[in-house]
């Protein structure tokens, strides 16, 4: 392997593990602050991305509208989601998590009956490349990594603020959050709001790069879940590092062997998870009863 | 040579030490009371002590042997059972059938065995199933055995869990406050029970917050606070230690059922 | 109930199951009734793991890891498909060891991430690598055989595959009648419970779900010399999530007629009602929200809910459950 396809595949790989990390933080925030394992968080990252490629291509309204509107239409959803379907789940855990994989599949099927499977719908932000000796580095590639390392830290002072205070207050213990006059169903919205809404976001940074496929959230979900299980369930930081190991792992284990990549990207998490069943930066969480 | 020796145990709990540097003893055929305010830490000692939770520094030995490094399902193979504070029972199946999984350990036939219900294995598991019932006969729940036992009223569901921990033939049997919540019936019955097994030779230990109880109870006893041992003796000594009366009134305020 | 009001009972369906085909009569009901067999047995192998409150969501992965298994085996080498039967068994129920002994060290949590992790990865492989047949899949697989007669058409498959029901059944019957079924059901009950009595969760969780997938493996031999062709996209989360589903229908309580009531209603129902391919996961998904949100119990908790049924038939469960052996 050359200097320059290294580069091309670390590039690849930092700016999957991007948009891993933000999907993958947005997941880890529900399932922490309110125990919801969001079967659906894979296709509100597909819908936002086109949400942006109406708003961009179909409007013609510039790429920052686009991803605000990503950010805004996928977090209404996830409150819907919440409100109208997960409130009224009695039958625990599976029950809860059976919702939201059916909420996930409408939302799925609906996709591919209107746009087709495959089909990529893609709105170009930049153009151009940098080209530093051998090396050759797509503009679109390095945007989208400085985006997804923007949001990352955005997110990481956000959950320093008051609110971030009041989630991990809820986290820990509703009942003693109520006692400090933390309203939790109100951090409960807003949690859902901000975690499906970071999805949104991912795909509204995906759409210049890769474009908007129907297909796409299933297996982006796959991935998440996979960072979450190596990161440590619950665990941002984790989350963060997982994110990258699995983006770089996936686009140089393309470039070396090729359709053989899942398969080693399998058998590569599961010595970590028998040595570390915590994962790399958590502990085991339990399924809540 | 004690039945059960702790040397230097200690859990924390993030900053915070739940059981800290404990040394205790458990001598054989005593009925030891282990109290101490809400939060001192008993309930995690019992935690410890059967494996629920790995212990931070320090070690356990059951009868001369480490045992702090083992599982759960290991330390109960060894002879330790235990009850819980809150009731856990098997609470979709019947008093009997309790009792009866509570026998995993006993079965000697092999798998397979079992698996195909050869004359043998069905043979053992009538007798277990017999042996499951003089149990509940022994503590008095014979009657109930085709109750659910979801359905139990409170007082019950104690004793069922007693009769479950005594499925795996315990030498050594750790109650978490097994009176709470019962009327003066029940908790007499209770007591009864718990002299009966000591009488049949398991060495017991029972938290325990109703003081009376344990004055009656206990051979000896070992008071708890913030995961550290604050005293230690015959319920006499502790009766009048000032210690043990200020860590009840101190934590607790006036109302506390110390006797 | 004694066992002996059962045999009487047993005997009827049995012989109902061997004179069916002469009594339909339609090659198109048997194929349906085809797939509420091969439904169920997965279905079973998920309700197996359930019973430890495990969930899976990769029983799709598994079925696929045996149909390839015997396609591979029997095109690929000379070797009989009757010994490629228990090889893909074995094969998927080894895929699934090696998984699950990593994933269950860190809880059922994470049991039900790699669940589904596993089973798309498998699906990737399989359709992405050149040696498995890629997305097209694998065409002309040839149909079991026995000497010079072969199982191409609908009745002998019907027979096959009931033979392979029966033996999941009674497998999986005699299983939760045993030791480790009781302390399957001690671990679904209670985990702490369970191991404060020295049952070795982490084990018979592995067993569960190594078992589970032996079975999803040999059904997946038979699909795939039933079908004559494997795509890769049969084998998607999409029927994962339906075996989840046929099981929650039939009613997660009961770990055998549970998958096979769920199966069958939800293989029949919409061929009745003749919903469109393409619409069909957004109907059931619709269901299955309302199924989780007014009958978490599934079907067969009907007569529990029902007043006046539960008079006639709620008494009869709790027997049930006390006199075994
Ligand atoms: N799993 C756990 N995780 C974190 N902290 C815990 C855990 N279990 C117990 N603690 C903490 O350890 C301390 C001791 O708790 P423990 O339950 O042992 O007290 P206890 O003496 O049994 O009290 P009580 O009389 O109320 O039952 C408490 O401060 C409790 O909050
Ligand atoms: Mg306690």
């Amino acid at each position: 392997m050359d200097v320059a396809l290294f580069f091309q595949c670390m590039i690849n790989g930092l700016a999957i593990g991007g948009i891993y990390a933000v999907v993958a933080s947005g997941f880890t925030l529900v399932l922490g602050t309110m125990k919801i394992f969001n079967f659906a968080q894979g296709e509100f990252y597909m819908l936002g991305a086109f949400v942006t490629f109406g708003v961009c291509e179909t409007l013609h309204l510039p790429y920052v509208f686009g991803i605000i509107a990503a950010l805004l239409a996928m977090a209404l959803l996830g409150v819907i989601l919440q409100r109208v379907i997960i409130r009224y789940t009695y039958g625990g855990f599976f029950h809860t998590v059976l919702a939201t994989i059916a909420f996930a599949t409408i939302l799925r099927q609906t996709a591919v009956i209107t746009f087709g499977k495959t089909d990529s719908f893609m709105y170009p932000v930049v153009k151009g490349r940098l080209e530093l000796g051998e090396i050759i580095l797509n503009n679109d590639k390095l945007l989208l990594i400085f985006m997804g390392i923007v949001l990352i830290i955005l997110l990481h002072y956000f959950l320093k603020l008051k609110v971030g205070k009041a989630m991990r207050a809820v986290t820990e213990d509703q009942e003693v959050a109520g006692l400090q006059g933390i309203n939790s169903r109100r951090i409960f919205i807003f949690t859902m709001a901000l975690g499906c809404g970071l999805a949104g976001i991912a795909g509204a940074l995906i759409v210049p790069v890769f474009g908007a496929t129907a297909d796409m959230g299933h297996g982006i979900f796959v991935k998440i879940l996979l960072v979450i299980i190596i990161g440590g369930m619950g665990s941002m930081p984790g989350a963060l590092l997982a994110a990258f190991i699995i983006g770089l792992i996936e686009s140089f284990g393309y470039q070396l062997i090729g359709s053989y990549n899942e398969l080693a990207l399998l058998f590569c998490m599961l010595p970590i998870l028998f040595f570390r069943p915590g994962g790399l930066l958590g502990r085991p969480l339990a399924i809540p009863e | 040579m004690p039945l059960l020796e702790i040397r230097g145990l200690t859990k924390h709990f993030g900053g915070l030490a739940a059981v800290n540097n404990l040394d205790m003893d458990v001598n054989k055929s005593e009925i030891l009371g282990l109290i101490g305010p809400n939060g001192a830490g008993k309930t995690t000692l019992f935690n410890l002590i059967n494996g629920f939770f790995p212990p931070t520094s320090g070690e356990t030995r059951f009868k001369g042997d480490v045992i702090s490094s083992l599982k759960a399902h290991e330390i109960a193979k060894k002879g330790i059972g235990r009850t819980f504070q809150q009731s856990v029972l098997f609470m979709e199946s019947a008093v009997l059938e309790n009792v009866f999984t509570g026998f995993h350990l006993n079965y000697k036939s092999g798998l397979l065995s079992q698996f195909l219900h050869t004359r043998e294995a069905r043979k053992e598991s009538n007798d277990i199933r017999q042996k499951a019932f003089d149990i509940l006969e022994f503590l008095g729940l014979a009657s109930l055995k085709d109750e659910l036992a979801k359905n139990l009223p409170h007082g019950h569901q104690r004793v069922l869990g007693v009769c479950v921990a005594l499925a795996c033939n315990p030498e050594l049997l750790l109650l978490d406050e097994p009176v709470t919540g019962m009327n003066p019936q029940e908790t007499e019955n209770m007591i009864n029970i718990i002299g009966q097994l000591r009488d049949r030779g398991i060495t017991i230990v029972v938290v325990e917050h109703d003081m009376k109880v344990v004055m009656s109870l206990c051979d000896r006893i070992v008071v708890l606070n913030y995961g550290k041992i604050i005293s230690e003796g015959s319920p006499e000594d502790i009766k009048g230690n000032r210690e043990v009366i200020e860590a009840y009134l101190g934590r607790e305020g006036a109302g506390a059922n110390v006797a | 109930m004694k066992a002996g009001n059962k045999i009487p009972f047993m005997t009827i369906a049995l012989i109902l199951l061997l004179l069916l085909p002469f009594i339909i009569r339609s090659n198109y009901i048997l194929h349906l009734i085809i797939y509420v067999a091969i439904y169920s047995i997965l279905g079973m192998g998920f309700s197996m793991m359930w019973k430890n409150r495990l969930i899976s969501c990769g029983q799709a992965g598994f079925f696929a890891v045996g149909a390839y298994t015997s396609t591979l085996l029997v095109t690929r080498t000379d070797l009989s498909f009757w010994w490629t039967l228990p090889l893909s068994g074995i094969a998927s129920a080894f895929f699934a060891f090696i998984i699950f002994s990593a994933a269950l060290r860190a809880g059922p949590l994470v049991f039900f991430g790699m669940s589904l992790v596993s089973s798309f990865i498998i699906m990737e492989v399989l359709g992405t690598v050149e040696f498995f047949g890629g997305w097209e899949g694998i065409l002309d697989i040839p149909s079991a055989s026995i000497g010079s007669f072969f199982f191409y058409g609908k009745i002998s498959n019907y027979y096959f595959v009931m033979i392979l029901l029966i033996l999941n059944i009674v497998v999986f019957y005699a299983l939760y009648k045993s030791r480790i079924g009781r302390a399957w059901t001690a671990i679904g009950s209670s985990v702490s419970l369970a191991e404060a009595q020295g049952i070795n969760v982490y084990r018979y969780r592995l067993a569960a779900s190594t078992i589970a997938c032996f079975f999803a493996g040999v059904v997946g031999a038979f699909y795939a010399q039933y079908q004559n062709l494997l795509v890769p996209n049969s084998f998607s989360f999409q029927l994962s999530i339906y075996v989840q589903m046929y099981a929650l229908l039939g009613g997660l309580s009961h770990f055998i007629a549970g998958p096979i009531i769920g199966a069958g209603i939800m293989v029949f129902l919409p061929e009745y009602l003749r919903v469109a391919n393409e619409y069909q996961p957004i109907y059931f998904s619709i269901l299955i929200i309302l199924i989780v949100i007014f009958l978490p119990g599934g079907i067969l908790s009907i007569p529990q809910r029902v007043p006046w049924l539960a008079g006639k038939f709620g008494k009869k469960k709790e027997e049930s459950v006390m006199v075994n052996e």
